[in-house]
């Protein structure tokens, strides 16, 4: 009798502590979880299943994404985008309508999760806060399209090789203007 | 104004490298179709970090604070604690559990953009301290956060004092004018006999109907109205808790004590009379002798200022006089013997004692003795609690006996009706004939 209830009340603390998780942080941690799947979907159009490499990422990538559904803020959901962007990369016949799938999707789960961040499991979320977030993602999507038609325009350029160095030049440049000096 | 320094979150950290990551490979690939898939993350820190600038909040965010608002509140009640943030800022607050309280939301976490409210409700009367506030502070898309911990409010829940189902009349007024009838004849409203004219008597008073019949001049006679001092004696010894099959939410011995208090107090300050509060367990402290609602706000709110037993035993406090005449209403759970020394002494002095029982009634509760065990939450304890306290209720019927056989009415605090039998006897014995001793 004792083993079987060692073996229950863990399982009963968590179903317990799953009680309180409040519907705005389900419904938050959903979409993020909805928006990484449909993104691995995206970068593995062959199936998640489809052999060791495909099986190997999906685990990975669900491993990860488990991790960031109980732990928003950690540092570890770099992992699932990253490795949704080497799959993408890994393929020959990309095209851009699919590459723009993946990043909206990728946006939908990055931001549900970062709004899932601000609060604990049992935090209730007002109905200002989901406005504001909202709104403030309007500008991100107004400067991705625009970033993607200036893309897809420079895309259809050829230019010489020097734009690589130009091109790494400009990509580490980002990097540093846009990444946090401090956390 | 105070700023919170703010610090890339952890998706800040992952929108940038994303991002950067896309680019980095497009350009190393000769793909720039792979820029697609990470430029929504770019923007999205890029974004951020112009609503950083525009929004002046590259040193940090404005440092949230409390708005005073409403600290006493009826047992009960509700308040709420507000605390306002910078504007376009989400600012969500987490607080800790505080026993005895509903907070809404149920779990004491929030978020919400500019202000957040949280409500608390009490079920118990006494001083609660809500928090520390733990406060996170994001911008709208969670890129930068600060967090600061703000200190706890206290707020205060004044007992519920009900209002007594009970008559006003008191065994012995001692004051000089009030509502309480007297034994003495004099200027008031209640007739005391019709008698002869004497010189000095008021015009007013003359019964014209007797004069006319008799002859002879006669007036009315009456007795005077006083009011009475009453003592409140508290007993706060010790706490004990309701037994673990009581309800939920049962009261503790100290709240019977606290609420009898606070309705025996408000019911005699409504009737003009002075009262005191004297408690024998250090827990509540002295109120002095008054009268009127000031003086009924002064006790309720030093009941409610009183701490929670934490369990250590304090020593019993002694009152040494009365004076003879008053009427000492002592709430207790009658455990002490000290508290029952008490009682013997105010009664030596000439004082009318009643005892209101503030023992909770689960509290050797021998219905639920089967001869085994008592199981509860599933397993039996075998230290026997319950069997040790139905032998201490029993032990304690010998107390209350003897103080009934002392003159001393003993009655269960059982709400706002417990003591009206207890006062209407009192009355009654007032009035009623006495053996004259040689």
């Amino acid at each position: 009798m004792l083993p079987l209830r060692t073996l229950l009340d863990p399982l009963a603390d968590l179903l317990l502590g799953l009680r309180r998780v409040s519907p705005a942080q389900w419904a938050l941690r959903l979409i993020g979880a909805a928006g990484m799947m449909l993104a691995l979907m995206g970068a593995l159009p062959m199936g998640l299943f489809a052999n060791f490499l495909t099986v190997l990422v999906t685990l990975l990538v669900g491993g990860l994404l488990l991790i960031q559904m109980i732990l928003p803020d950690t540092d570890l959901g770099i992992g699932g985008p990253l490795l949704v962007l080497l799959a993408l990369a890994g393929q020959e016949d990309l095209s851009p309508l699919r590459a723009g799938g993946v990043g909206l999707a990728l946006l939908a789960s990055h931001a549900a999760f970062a709004l899932a961040a601000t609060t604990p499991a049992h935090g209730v979320l007002e109905p200002a806060v989901w406005r504001l977030g909202l709104r403030s993602l309007l500008p991100v999507l107004a400067l991705a399209v625009l970033g993607a038609v200036v893309v897809l325009a420079v895309s259809g350029l050829r230019l010489g090789p020097w734009t690589l160095v130009v091109g790494i030049l400009a990509a580490i440049g980002l990097f540093v203007a846009v990444l946090p000096r401090a956390r | 104004m105070t700023l919170l320094p703010a610090r890339a979150t952890a998706a800040m950290i992952r929108a940038a490298v994303v991002g950067s990551a896309a680019v980095t490979l497009a350009v190393l690939l000769g793909r720039p179709v792979l820029i697609l898939a990470g430029l929504p993350l770019l923007a999205w820190a890029l974004v951020a970090l112009a609503e950083r600038t525009v929004r002046g909040r590259e040193d940090g965010f404005e440092a949230p604070e409390v708005l005073p608002g409403r600290r006493s509140i009826e047992e009960g009640g509700s308040a709420a604690v507000t605390l306002r943030s910078a504007p376009a800022a989400i600012t969500a607050i987490t607080v800790p559990m505080v026993p005895q309280t509903r907070l809404a939301p149920r779990y004491g976490s929030l978020a919400a953009v500019e202000e957040v409210r949280l409500r608390v409700s009490t079920r118990r009367w006494g001083r609660l301290r809500v928090g520390p506030f733990h406060t996170v502070v994001t911008d709208g898309l969670g890129a930068f956060r600060a967090q600061q911990e703000l200190a706890p409010v206290d707020i205060r829940a004044v007992p519920a004092s009900t209002v007594l189902d009970a008559p006003v009349e008191v065994p012995t007024p001692i004051g000089i004018s009030g509502v309480h009838l007297s034994r003495r004849r004099g200027d008031g409203t209640a007739l005391s006999e019709v008698r002869e004219f004497r010189t000095g008597d008021r015009l007013h008073r003359i019964n014209w109907r007797v004069t006319n019949r008799t002859g002879r001049l006669h007036t009315n006679a009456t007795f005077t109205e006083q009011d009475t001092e009453v003592l409140l004696v508290t007993d706060t010894i010790a706490d004990i808790a309701p037994a673990p099959w009581a309800p939920d939410g049962a009261p503790s011995s100290l709240d019977m004590t606290v609420r009898a208090t606070a309705a025996v107090a408000r019911h005699y300050l409504t009737a003009g009379d002075r009262v005191a509060v004297f408690d024998i367990g250090h827990l509540i402290g002295p109120v002095r002798s008054g009268t009127g609602p000031r003086q009924l706000r002064v006790l309720t709110n030093t009941l409610a200022r009183a701490v929670r037993d934490d369990g250590t035993p304090r020593r019993a406090r002694q009152l040494r006089t009365v004076r003879p005449g008053t009427l000492v209403v002592v709430c207790s759970p009658l455990l002490s013997r000290d508290v029952i020394e008490q009682i013997g002494v105010l009664v030596s002095h000439g004082a009318d004692v009643i005892v209101v029982d503030t023992l909770p009634p689960s509290v050797g509760d021998v219905s639920v003795l089967t001869g085994r065990p008592v199981r509860l939450d599933g397993s039996s304890s075998d230290r026997f609690w319950p069997e040790a306290w139905a032998i201490r209720r029993l032990l304690r019927r010998r107390t209350v006996r003897e103080l009934r056989e002392a003159g001393v009415p003993v009655t269960a605090w059982e709400g706002p009706a417990s003591l009206a039998p207890v006062l209407l006897s009192l009355s009654r014995a007032r009035t009623a004939p006495r053996m004259r001793r040689s």
